[in-house]
């Protein structure tokens, strides 16, 4: 057997993998047939059996079965949407007081001027939250969001903040908590991928593919971007080859699968060679499913206007946030959505502008994301999450911008069971630092893990002789956000 | 001009050291007391696994011994350690065992069990008279974890505040840190005897449950097997056919020696061993920066396997190539071992990031040479193995003083060459005029104020710690600071453009101040040696070099060069890795070495040799052939000839009884058949250039952009990208070491191999390369005639019937169905599978 559980860690109740032994008690373990188990995740297990891997299933019960991570890569001001400070604008324009302790920034600009927010804030929804005019049609949402203040982590730039946001450490290495997460559930469906990156543009972002990257955890648990390749197919790969039409394909994988079934029956002992054989099956299905799943032609006049579909500015963001709801709906496990790729909302300078415009290109794809969810009823088991790396401090720099602020930024959360209408935690008096019930990135993954039924620290990977989890054995459930 | 930017080191001139001792074998008292302490949390672990708890304590103990360990203890590591415990015991109170718990500090005992009111530590936590934690109070929940624990009689486990003086049970049985301990040689077993050692040792495993070895594969098997194995490579139709004609009666054996004696060998070797020191060609952050000179290191190491380098020479160079050879650019290209990992130009905590970087040159060296999961105990004891913290330090303390260095392009200058460079020199200060300088002052005055006291200091007053920060700023400086588009936007495009032209001429004399590196490696700093300590420490308890305790603990002796001021630290750690009292590095080699020729080593997980990992398969087995290699001096070679000689390795992969052998042994741990190996991503593609006829066999060299047909180990590997088709077969991005790839089977890998225009591009190449063998046969054969050599090319067999029906009229369509049965080979599992 390979891998079995050591001894020493079964009885010192440490946790760790549950090997399968064989393909037969493989099938068996992952209960009735293929359905319940991803489409990679099946593949995978035919075919690492060996490092005695297998999806593991819930660890207590769920409240949420998929995830749509809204990413807002560059760095959200929290100062100027979801966090108001009036003694920010009272102290603009003066230094930072002597009793703020002095942060490292990334741009070490020093001494700067605290800038105000220009913005004007309104409470919403029969919760009353408070939320900037930058955001009107989320905050139609109030009463669904669960605002999280006083996030912070130690990625002071683009790369580690987006590393720890990613993957939990700011140094590259780690499998993303997509990964994780599908690692953890496998998928609910076979002719998609589990884990789908998607871009509102075509820039590419911050540490490249290492964002939706597998780390140590076998590449089949890696995301795959939908819409991402040079050309208009939404996989890479989903396209017939030029020349080729479908009677030819469909010959050719009959003679592979002819003489691959050959070669196997000359081998019988061997089961990794039935798993080949069956992925041009499915990768056959996925060709005919994953056009029709991004084809956003079905979907009504209505429905793409409520996505902000009609307009310029919120076109790009609302397709891949009505493309995400469509992914949900065919048991897609894991969505994670880009807005600015390449560092989009950095706004170290003229962050009016700036956030003008980004803050515009999302608001109301992602409100109509959430009515959508929720009148399809579809939101209650659906977690959506809201953020950026890192958010930006009080003080300005450039006169007009504000720098990256890791220690103290701003998250939300709605659906797969999060209870709405409230806000956890806070930062002090000008936003720079977290101070109540303070948010580890850590714990914002323990929680996202939590909701879909997974406990950080039993969900764990043998890599090199260390039980690998996806906290890094930190952070825990923010209870207050089911509460 | 630009006095500050050029930082002393990279024109240091070095003498020859004096040679270093060998390391000495006495363990260094005070280390030993340190490690006793440190095995707290292991002997815990151990003593509820290996102890059941009836016979220890009641069970209502039990249930507060649990208490105790899931959330008392955590507790006090995390809140109460920092400042209580053996490291500082502040005020005079430890609160890391039973002992000193009651017996309190200077203020009294801290806890009565039983008695939570009567407790001082009680009153601690509410704020009542002392308040501690100082930093905040304790959540309600955790005062209240504290209360109850001190109500239910503040339960601690016996046993581990005295620690006996001799190794505790496990420690003992750890199997890696015994002595070898080969045993006889078995004798010969079963129908199928050889008299090679390795059969021996097998058969006698095999004998025991009642199996016996499959037959010797065939010799088209054989050579495909051995060619992809030594040189990755697949044999050519030619190759085969001398090869299962040679009447030689030791054929097998020199078609070994053909191979060993093939560039391509060195390359294959290197390959593997790239993944395991994760390397790439890039920084990896954010910019993901190409570094242009790490194939050098790749050159190193390629040349190094192709020369039949010996094992203690390799790790030698690459841990310590500048101390022992510091004007030899191989070996300074050899210890850029220790300049593969990550960086970021940019950040501005410079000190985080050089912790950041020793943890993980740390981490990752126990890794390759140890298999020793050194990383666990950073933060704490392993909780596992016998690791404590203080041996992780130790460790870390041997890369203490290294620093960084980025060597320039260096070239003897011809008479009258100096006068032109200062010319040169004063020609760039005057267009520069000081605003380069300028930009380059901005880009320090962005780090914190003590960051830019330890770069403006004279590099004279620096200790190594203010020199290797001095580095990281330095470069940055470069890097990020005076870019070419904030020059030009300092001094405009007109000036710039004088400048760039004044530096061509510098960089033809190499004299250019701003020249890219030719060569990254690395050198011991000038200074002080900051004493090694716990993470945010100044004061205290230091860690002295030396090696894992459990492995005899010797100290690393120290002599620092006069001339150099290298430490001598990293050549003695080479010196003890593969000193002959080292237990576990010929294991550790072996294993790979093994596992490189079965795709699974005789301990299956080839980076842990730890009580997580596995037990080896067949230990005595692993022994034999670890001295073997220390008797033989450490000749890799030599072993891989031995293991791929035996009848063991030239098994077939069919056994007559695999119903039962199955049943018995499903994994084949105990190697009663050959275990089928799918081709690696590098496998692959090159492969799929053979079949092309494309494949350039270019030996080294710096790698090449793009997709070009030479041997995909000589493309250029990025971190934040990779290659299509070497992700889509699990290549691994070197951002950790990769002791094992992972071998996965997924749709995506299915739709690359049947619709990627380059497959289908490779299928078009292969039909025309196989056109172009068959034309001369008459055109009713040819159909046949096509599908044979193709077959054979792609899987080193011959077709048999049933393919040629299948295929043949298929083939005989013309160009496109030619190309259509080229490209379902590629797609064949008789291709990607090796036998």
């Amino acid at each position: 057997m390979h891998h079995p559980p050591s001894k020493l860690c079964q009885n010192a109740n440490v946790p760790h993998m549950q090997p399968v032994v064989n393909r037969r008690q493989m099938l068996s373990q992952t209960g009735a047939g293929f359905g319940a188990v991803a489409l990679n995740g099946i593949l995978a297990q035919a075919e690492t059996l060996k490092t005695g891997l297998a999806t593991q299933g819930c660890h207590h019960p769920a409240t949420a079965k998929s995830v749509i991570f809204l990413f807002m890569e560059g760095g959200p001001s929290q100062l100027d949407t979801f966090d108001r400070k009036p003694l920010l604008n009272e102290l603009a324009g003066q230094p930072l007081p002597a009793s703020f302790r002095e942060p490292i920034t990334a741009m070490g600009e020093k001494g700067s001027p605290l800038l105000e927010c220009k913005r004007k804030w309104n409470r919403y929804g029969e919760s009353g939250l408070e939320i900037s005019d930058w955001f009107p049609h989320v905050a139609q949402h109030a009463d669904e969001l669960a605002i999280l203040r006083s996030c912070y982590g130690e990625g002071i730039n683009h790369s580690g903040g987006c590393n720890l946001m990613n993957t939990g450490s700011i140094i590259a290495g780690r499998p993303s908590l997509g990964s994780w997460v599908t690692y953890g559930l496998g998928s609910e469906t076979e002719e998609l991928p589990a884990f789908v990156v998607m871009k509102d543009q075509k820039k590419p972002g911050t540490n490249g593919v290492r964002s939706w990257g597998p780390g140590f955890l076998p590449s089949t648990f890696q995301g795959t971007p939908v819409g991402d390749g040079p050309t208009d197919e939404a996989i890479a790969n989903l396209i017939l080859p030029a020349g080729i039409d479908e009677s030819r394909q469909r010959q050719k994988l009959d003679l592979i699968r002819k003489i691959n079934e050959m070669h196997a029956a000359r081998l019988p002992n061997v089961s990794t060679l039935d798993a080949r054989i069956r992925s041009y099956e499915l990768a056959y299905r996925m060709q005919s499913a994953a056009p029709e799943a991004v084809d956003l032609k079905r979907e009504t006049a209505a429905t793409r206007e409520l996505y902000g579909l009609n307009d310029k500015p919120t076109a790009n963001f609302g397709e891949i946030c009505l493309l995400a709801r469509r992914m949900v709906e065919r048991g897609v496990r894991f969505i994670q959505l880009f807005s600015g790729t390449g560092s989009g909302w950095d706004a170290h300078s003229g962050i009016e502008s700036n956030h003008t415009k980004y803050c515009g290109s999302v608001d109301k794809p992602i409100a109509g994301l959430l009515t959508d969810l929720r009148r399809r009823g579809l939101l209650d088991q659906t977690l959506v999450v809201w953020g950026g790396e890192f958010g930006r401090t009080p003080m300005s720099e450039k006169g007009t911008g504000r720098d990256h602020n890791p220690t103290g930024f701003t998250m939300w959360m709605a659906g797969g069971g999060v209870n709405g209408g409230q806000v956890i935690g806070a930062t002090d008096e000008l936003g720079l630092y977290a101070t109540e019930n303070r948010a580890h990135v850590h714990d914002i993954h323990a929680s996202i893990l939590h909701l879909l039924g997974l406990d950080r620290l039993e969900l764990s990977y043998n890599h090199q002789g260390r039980l690998e989890r996806p906290t890094v054995n930190e952070g825990k459930m923010i209870r207050q956000l089911i509460s | 001009m630009l006095r500050m930017h050029l930082p002393t080191v990279m024109t240091r001139v070095y003498a020859r050291p004096q040679p270093v001792s060998r390391v000495t074998s006495i363990t260094h008292p005070q280390m030993y007391r340190g490690y006793r302490f440190g095995l707290q949390f292991f002997f815990i672990a151990s003593l509820i696994a290996l102890q059941s708890y009836s016979t220890v304590l009641a069970v209502s103990d039990t249930d507060k011994l649990r208490f105790f360990e899931t959330k008392v203890r955590p507790l006090l590591v995390a809140e109460c350690f920092e400042c209580h415990s053996a490291d500082k015991a502040e005020g005079g109170l430890r609160l890391d065992n039973a002992t000193t718990i009651r017996a309190g500090g200077d203020s009294g005992a801290a806890v009565v069990p039983g008695k939570p009111t009567q407790s001082l530590l009680v009153k601690a936590i509410r704020y009542e008279d002392l308040e501690m934690p100082p930093k905040a109070p304790l959540t309600e929940s955790q005062q209240d974890t504290l209360v109850k624990w001190i109500r239910d009689g503040a339960i601690w486990p016996a046993g581990n505040h005295s620690r006996p003086a001799v190794k505790t049970e496990t420690e003992k049985s750890w199997w890696a840190a015994q002595p070898l301990t080969p045993g006889t040689v078995p004798s010969e077993f079963g129908e199928n005897r050889s008299r090679h050692p390795i059969d021996r040792y097998i058969d006698k495993s095999l004998n025991a449950v009642g199996l016996t070895r499959a037959e010797t594969a065939d010799r088209r098997h054989l050579i495909r097997r051995l060619s992809l194995d030594l040189l990755g490579l697949p044999p050519t139709p030619e190759q085969i056919e001398k090869f299962v004609e040679d009447p030689h009666p030791d054929a097998y054996n020199r078609l070994i020696s053909r191979l060993f004696a093939s560039p391509a060998y060195g390359e294959r070797m290197a390959r593997r061993w790239l993944d395991l020191v994760r390397f790439a060609e890039s920084d990896g952050w954010r910019a993901d920066a190409f570094r242009p000179q790490a194939w050098r290191y790749r050159q190193f190491v390629t040349d190094a396997f192709n020369e039949g380098m010996t094992y203690d020479q390799f790790v030698a160079l690459q841990l310590a190539g500048d101390e022992i050879a510091p004007h030899d650019k191989t070996a300074l290209a050899a210890v850029g071992l220790l300049r593969l990992g990550i960086y970021e130009f940019n950040q501005r905590d410079a000190e985080g990031q050089w912790q950041n970087i020793v943890d993980e040159i740390t981490d990752v060296t126990a890794d390759i040479f140890m298999a020793t999961g050194l990383a666990c105990a950073k933060c704490h004891d392993h909780k596992f193995d016998p690791i404590p913290r203080s041996d992780y330090f130790r460790f870390r303390s041997v890369f203490e003083p290294m620093l960084f260095v980025d060597q320039k392009p260096q070239g003897e200058l011809e008479v009258g060459a100096h006068e032109k460079v200062q010319k040169l020199l004063h020609e760039l200060a005057e267009v520069e005029a000081g605003d380069i300088q300028a930009l380059a002052d901005g880009a320090v005055d962005r780090f914190p104020l003590n960051v830019q006291d330890m770069f403006r200091k004279p590099a004279s007053e620096r200790t190594t710690y203010e020199h290797q920060i001095a580095y990281l700023v330095q470069r940055q400086v470069m890097d990020e600071g005076i870019t070419t588009a904030k020059v030009t936007k300092a001094i405009g495009k007109e000036r710039n453009e004088k400048r760039e032209k004044i530096l061509k001429q510098l960089s033809d004399l190499n004299a250019n101040p701003y020249e890219v590196a030719e060569l990254i490696t690395v050198a011991d700093a000038d200074g002080m040696i900051r004493p090694t300590r716990l993470p945010g420490r100044t004061k205290g308890n230091s860690f002295q070099p030396g090696a894992p305790s459990v492995l005899g603990g010797q100290s690393f002796s120290e002599q620092r060069d006069s001339a150099t001021k290298t430490s001598g630290r990293r050549t003695a750690l080479a010196a003890w890795i593969t000193s002959p009292e080292n237990p576990i590095s010929a294991r550790v080699l072996v294993n790979r070495i093994w596992q490189y020729h079965f795709g699974t080593g005789l301990v299956e997980s080839p980076n842990d040799f730890g009580l997580l990992g596995l037990p080896p398969s067949h230990p005595e087995l692993l022994d034999y052939l670890a001295k073997s290699l220390i008797d033989s001096n450490w000749n890799i070679q030599q072993l891989q000839r031995e293991i791929v000689s035996s009848k063991t390795y030239q098994q077939a992969t069919q056994h007559a009884q695999y119903t039962k052998a199955l049943e018995i042994d499903p994994e084949n741990r105990l190697h009663w058949h050959r275990t089928i190996q799918r081709l690696d991503a590098e496998q692959y593609r090159d492969a799929l250039l053979v079949a092309m006829g494309a494949l350039q066999m270019q030996y080294g060299g710096p790698s090449v952009a793009g997709t070009p047909a030479r041997r995909s180990i000589y493309l250029q590997r990025k971190r934040n990208s990779s290659d299509e088709m070497l992700n889509a077969l699990d290549a691994p991005s070197g951002l950790v070491g990769t002791a094992k790839r992972d071998v996965t089977t997924t749709a995506p890998q299915a739709l690359m191999m049947m619709n990627s225009p380059r497959v289908v591009n490779a299928a078009k190449s292969f039909a025309n390369n196989v056109r172009g063998q068959v034309a001369h046969i008459e055109k009713a054969k040819r159909g046949s005639a096509f599908v044979n050599q193709a077959v054979e090319i792609i899987s080193g067999m011959p077709a048999n019937q049933q393919t040629i029906d299948l295929l043949a009229p298929l083939a005989a369509r013309g160009q496109e169905g030619e190309t259509d049965v080229c490209h379902i080979l590629i797609n064949s599992n008789s291709f990607l599978f090796i036998e």
